[in-house]
């Protein structure tokens, strides 16, 4: 019974949240400063999937803080190789790229394997840390702080760009969907229950751990690429950016941890109120972020997508 | 030669900072379990709490240190009441995701109360501000230059160490913490309030990154962010420490005080670099030696 | 009973296997071994070294020294996963559910990661089927947290059970049990030690230990003080001696 409802929640949220995305921008396009909706819905499918990504690695009960690292070495080996050195075309240098962070995530699973909770969680810190140094300092490559300026593809066409963050979206919604129907579900879930337990039931916690640490930050760097080139400039600042992180720790936990639903609408639902908020006030807006993340642990730990479900439930039962 | 040496001496007096403001977390993870990421706000207030006594009623920010520690337990206190207190069972996640939510929250509202202006710093600064120079064997141009203001909040941090163990081994509370620590579950068998042991060794906690805020605002300029970075700095010190071991806090702290400070002086660009290596030195001692470097 | 005869293929070899945590020897050069189909009773005092025992068989902690051999394979230094696809399943003392799961999960991760290797689709069937078998389909889709506590105890053989295992170490299964679930409890140890798995049973409860156990062993302080049948080993002067100094801490 229960799982019927969380079925129906998610077909719901699926279909009308679909036909909505898809639409929208036809629906917009009369309208005056369509491309200001454009880049808000930008924002929207960008936050969603880092937060959706992030959320498939937490299912395996790690907390990371390593994505915005990931985020900003994918931006960077690729802006480095195709614009700084010009030493390739841009595909390739973002196919070079992605493989050198999925590598380098591969390496830090690794060696980070043994680490749980805090352990892990400030591990990973550090690494997005000393990256972020790295990135500022090395400035005979990476230009510093002074950042380096890139063409925008898909001929700076808002509907284009737009269109091209939904399909991505759709890729990883359709890959996180692919693990929860997967014996991967219940291994991740596992493994986030009790690691020894679930060596002891024949999982190999190792190899799936840095499986999923590796797809995981690699979402991570192409994100971070499809940023690059469709904002124009990047700085370490904007890039190996702990508040990235932040976004999507926020978002997942709001829309609903340990779910392909949850952090699409905690997405939808945090852009759109920094939207808003950012237009009242200038600073400090994350104010908001941090009471998100209190109330919704203190009262709805299941996020909105638990709320939904337990109202869905009630109404059924009454 | 003399340059090593100031780097020695800088790097120590730095590290009485580290001291209380790690021991204090230490407290929160180790007696109250709680991982506690807003650390470091709580540095942040007490250092803002320094800086308005003194420009606004003139209190030397040596007796805000107190001051600073009182206000700041209360509000531990409460913080513990409202929000840690329903998640000190839930997994650890749930803990990690609420203390990084108060963490946003309580640096952004101070963002938000310092307006545009970026740092602030002690004007006039106290009197004991000025840089004292020893001088090395005997040739003034081989001194070495301490602060006295660093060199007192050095001695002074270093008392609050001390009172702090004092407490732990010899009052009722002390002990009372250091049975729940143990065991909480033993601890309430045999009598002790675990509930109330809780709210004040989070207390206590924050108030000591409290007063290491307030010792901070003597000597660099504040602002609304800086307390992420100490929250860092001491869940590192930690985990080179060892969880559990408040001795090799001590320890942990010198270290990397002095090699935050042999980095400053040694690397060129070195400031830039310095929070670098410190979390590269923290990350390779998790992934080699995650039960810590010091003994027991 | 007194006439069982031990002549059956080794299945597991435990070759003077000791753990030590720091100064405490918890289990100090312990040797026997389990012979295929047969129920293995483990008793001794508390804090005698049982599930460390069950921990290194397992694999949850590395020896301090001494070989396992499972059938002709040397397992000391295997991972517990391994161990587990090789056919090693075991039950936790203090039981070790997975909470975010609901029961019928729980049992189908069992039966998609162990030794039997299925698909999904098969391990979420053979789930349906141990859940019927052991009463608990009524609470399937209950969170393991939820359930009453007999039911965990149950839910956590299922999960142990549904791996697959050619091996099965129940740790303590039959304590708080009342009479009636014991006496079920031991039919479905003997049922399932007559599809052809052999069971190693920490037990404290002698009555049922008279009941099921072809073999007994008794150890105390990490030693192991004796074996033989039932019968025999509950004669042995050691045992009473052992046994008599526990009755009375009770
Ligand atoms: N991980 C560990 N670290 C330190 N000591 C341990 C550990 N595990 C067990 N011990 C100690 O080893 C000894 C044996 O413990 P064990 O759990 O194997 O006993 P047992 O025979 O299963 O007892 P019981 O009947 O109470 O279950 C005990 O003294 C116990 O305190
Ligand atoms: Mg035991």
């Amino acid at each position: 019974m229960k799982i019927e409802t969380k079925k129906q929640t998610e077909k719901i949220f699926m279909i009308g949240g679909g036909a909505l995305i898809l639409l929208f921008p036809l629906l917009a396009s009369g309208l005056q400063g369509t491309s200001y909706f454009l880049t808000i819905g930008k924002h929207i499918f960008l936050y969603a999937t880092f937060a959706l990504a992030w959320d498939m690695l937490a299912r395996t009960g790690q907390v990371s803080f390593a994505h915005p690292a990931f985020f900003g070495l994918g931006a960077y080996f690729s802006a480095i190789l195709f614009k700084k050195y010009a030493v390739m075309g841009l595909i390739p240098s973002m196919i070079v790229s992605l493989i050198l962070c999925m590598a380098i995530a591969f390496a830090l699973g690794i060696v980070t394997l043994r680490l749980k909770g805090l352990y892990f969680a400030i591990a990973t810190l550090a690494f997005t840390l000393v990256m972020q140094t790295v990135a500022t300092q090395l400035d005979g490559v990476t230009n510093g702080t002074a950042g380096i300026t890139l063409p925008v593809i898909l001929g700076q066409n808002d509907y284009a760009i737009y269109y091209f963050f939904v399909i991505f979206m759709g890729a990883i919604i359709f890959l996180s969907e692919y693990v929860q129907r997967s014996k991967y579900h219940y291994s991740f879930t596992a493994i986030r229950s009790n690691e020894e337990v679930a060596k002891v039931v024949g999982i190999d916690i190792v190899k799936d751990k840095v499986l999923i640490f590796t797809v995981s930050s690699g979402i991570a760097a192409l994100l971070g690429m499809f940023y690059a080139y469709t904002s124009n400039f990047i700085d370490p600042a904007s890039t190996f950016n702990l508040e990235i992180g932040t976004m999507g720790l926020a978002i997942a936990v709001l829309g609903g941890l340990y779910s392909t639903i949850g952090p699409i609408i905690g997405g939808f639902i945090l852009v759109v109120l920094q939207e808003v908020l950012s237009n009242i006030v200038d600073t400090g807006y994350m104010l908001v972020y941090g009471l998100v993340i209190i109330l919704v642990i203190l009262f709805l730990p299941k996020g909105v997508v638990g709320l939904w479900n337990h109202i869905a439930e009630k109404k059924k039962s009454s | 030669m003399e340059t090593f040496i100031q780097v020695i001496v800088n790097g120590v007096l730095q590290s009485g900072i580290y001291m209380i403001t790690t021991i204090g977390l230490a407290i929160a993870v180790g007696i109250v379990t709680i991982i506690n990421l807003s650390h470091g706000e709580f540095l942040m207030i007490g250092a803002f709490i320094g800086y308005l006594f003194y420009q606004i009623l003139g209190i030397d920010p040596l007796i805000s240190i107190v001051l600073a520690g009182m206000i700041v337990f209360f509000l531990g206190v409460v913080t513990y009441e409202v929000s840690m207190k329903k998640v000190l069972f839930t997994p650890e996640i749930n803990q990690l995701i609420l203390t990084f939510g108060i963490s946003i929250f309580l640096h952004n509202l101070a963002k938000i109360l310092a307006g545009a202006k970026p740092s602030f710093s002690l004007h006039p600064e106290p009197a004991y501000s000025k840089a004292w120079n020893i001088n090395l064997i005997g040739d003034a141009k081989l001194g070495i230059g301490i602060s006295v203001a660093k060199f007192i909040i050095f001695i002074v941090a270093l008392g609050i160490v001390i009172g702090l163990f004092y407490i732990l081994k010899n009052t009722k509370i002390g002990k009372s913490m250091r049975a729940v620590e143990q065991n909480r579950y033993g601890a309430s068998v045999v009598g002790v309030n675990v509930v109330n042991t809780f709210r004040i060794a989070f207390g206590i906690s924050v108030a000591l990154a409290a007063s290491a805020g307030v010792m901070l605002c003597i000597v660099v300029s504040i602002d609304p962010h800086m307390g992420f970075g100490y929250t860092l700095k001491a869940f590192a010190i930690i985990m080179m420490a060892g969880l559990g071991n408040l001795k090799g806090v001590l320890w942990a702290s010198l270290t990397m005080g002095i090699i935050e400070s042999a980095v400053g002086t040694y690397v060129p660009g070195g400031t830039g670099w310095s929070d670098g290596v410190f979390f590269l030195i923290i990350l390779i001692v998790l992934i080699v030696k995650p039960e810590g470097l010091f003994k027991k | 009973m007194e006439s069982y005869s031990r002549e059956k293929e080794i299945v597991l070899k435990i070759d003077k296997i000791s753990k030590h945590f720091g100064g405490l020897k918890a289990v100090d050069g312990i040797s026997f071994d389990l012979r295929n189909k047969e129920i293995l009773a483990v008793i001794g005092p508390n804090g005698a070294g049982k599930t460390t025992t069950f921990n290194l068989i397992s694999g949850v902690l590395p020896l301090t020294s001494g070989q396992i051999y499972f059938k002709d394979t040397e397992i000391t230094n295997i991972q517990p996963n391994k161990r587990c696809k090789m056919g090693i399943g075991r039950t936790f003392q203090i039981m070790q559910l997975f909470d975010d799961m609901s029961v019928l999960d729980n049992i189908t991760t069992g039966a998609i990661f162990g030794h039997a290797n299925r698909s999904l689709k098969e391990a979420k069937k053979k789930a349906e089927e141990i859940c019927e078998r052991l009463h608990l389909t009524e609470y399937k889709d209950y969170d393991s947290s939820e359930l009453p506590l007999a039911h965990r105890k149950r839910l956590e053989i299922a999960r142990a059970y549904a791996t697959g295992p050619e091996i099965l170490l129940l740790d303590e299964i039959m304590e708080g049990l009342n009479m009636v679930e014991a006496k079920e409890m031991v039919d479905l140890i003997k049922s399932i030690r007559d599809e052809g798995i052999s069971v190693i049973s920490i037990d404290h409860v002698m009555h049922t230990v008279k009941e099921m156990a072809d073999w007994v062993i008794v150890v105390n302080y990490g030693q192991m003080l004796t074996q033989g049948t039932y019968n025999e080993v509950v004669n042995s002067p050691e045992v009473i001696e052992a046994y008599l100094g526990k009755e009375e801490e009770d």
